[in-house]
């Protein structure tokens, strides 16, 4: 090894490290931006339809004592809800009662509309009337009791050919709710 | 001076990655539930929904807002209420048919305007917008009285379809 010396390569360490700092910046305004723009909904919806004039002529007597359908109308007053059942061939009731308008006393309704799906998972629809001096807030009390499953009840299947109309889904106790007094003087 | 690292330099560098992952998480979070077309409510003091337990977010349609002291329609029309809401409970005796004039001949108006839409739609061969539902927005102590009679009125004008609004309980 005379004469050959090895040189020894001097090792220049380059450390390569990426500048974050814009980057983070970039993250924070688009951070702020989003919180500020975006719409976390809290505003729900509830269908409700509301009963039209028909021209068509209405369904036979016959067939209607032959197979005849349950009905549940609910009454609200200022301070309480009637329940009445009844069926299509009879408008008297089979089945009546009267709660305080609260949310836990409103229980006892949608546990016998609970049961009537239970029984007959075809049964779709319930009929509120309302009095003049009812507030939304305590219609929409009513409208959740109908609608919306308490906890600890599970949704009941609506029949394989069932057609849901838009807005509600197999989750909801009933899926029809008619305004029944909306079209008559009072 | 001896003992004295004179030539010594530290330097301090924070270590930005582990924010840097923070935020990218949240801004993933963010954009998956970034939403700029549901619908919310102007918030007043006119206006304030009653609390309800549904989970499905209110969709956009023509509304209908009744306040503490007015109603007013997608078209701009404002019907004030007065105390005791006499002008609207008047229109109803008058009428005969629950119906608030006005707001009868407004939803007339939305009413062609929507036959017009479902014509075109028809005619391009797109699918039909459901534009025959309405949204009322009515503030909790907004007595049925009233929101009766808006609901008659639109009735008649062949809106039979609501969508009522609430403030949902649970956000999610």
């Amino acid at each position: 090894m005379s004469g050959f010396k090895l040189k020894k390569r001097k090792q220049v360490a380059t450390a390569f490290d990426v500048n974050v700092t814009p980057m983070l910046d970039l993250f924070s305004v688009l951070i702020i931006f989003l919180l500020a723009t975006s719409v976390f909904s809290a505003t729900g919806e509830t269908r409700i339809e509301v009963p039209f004039l028909s021209s068509q002529p209405p369904p036979k007597q016959e067939d209607i004592d032959k197979n005849p359908e349950k009905t549940v109308n609910l009454t609200i007053d200022t301070s309480s809800v009637k329940y009445q059942q009844a069926t299509t061939a009879s408008s008297v009731p089979v089945d009546e009662f009267e709660v305080p308008l609260t949310e836990d006393a409103l229980d006892k309704v949608q546990a016998r509309i609970y049961a009537i799906r239970k029984e007959n998972p075809k049964f779709d629809k319930v009929t509120i009337f309302t009095q003049q001096e009812v507030n939304y807030e305590k219609l929409v009390l009513v409208l959740d009791a109908v609608r919306e499953l308490r906890p600890g009840r599970t949704p009941i299947p609506f029949p394989a050919d069932y057609k849901f109309p838009s807005g509600v889904d197999a989750s909801n106790l009933v899926t029809k709710i008619v305004l029944g007094n909306v079209i008559f003087a009072d | 001076m001896a003992g004295v690292d004179v030539g010594r330099k530290e330097s301090f560098s924070l270590n930005l990655y582990p924010m840097l992952d923070v935020f990218s998480i949240l801004i993933v979070f963010l954009l998956m539930n970034f939403s700029v077309s549901g619908e919310s409510t102007e918030a007043s003091a006119n206006l304030e929904l009653p609390v309800s337990a549904v989970k499905l977010s209110l969709d956009s349609a023509a509304s209908v807002s009744i306040t503490k002291t007015e109603i007013l329609l997608q078209g701009g029309l404002k019907i004030p209420l007065t105390a005791d809401a006499k002008d609207v409970v008047e229109a109803y005796k008058k009428d005969g048919q629950g119906a608030i004039r006005k707001a009868y001949d407004e939803f007339k108006r939305l009413k062609a305007q929507n036959d017009t839409l479902k014509n075109r739609q028809k005619n391009l061969g797109l699918s039909n917008a459901d534009v025959s539902t309405l949204v009322l927005e009515a503030d909790k102590v907004i007595p049925y009285r009233i929101i009766k009679r808006v609901l008659a009125s639109a009735q008649q004008a062949e809106f039979i379809s609501w969508k009522f609004a609430v403030q949902k309980r649970d956000v999610n």
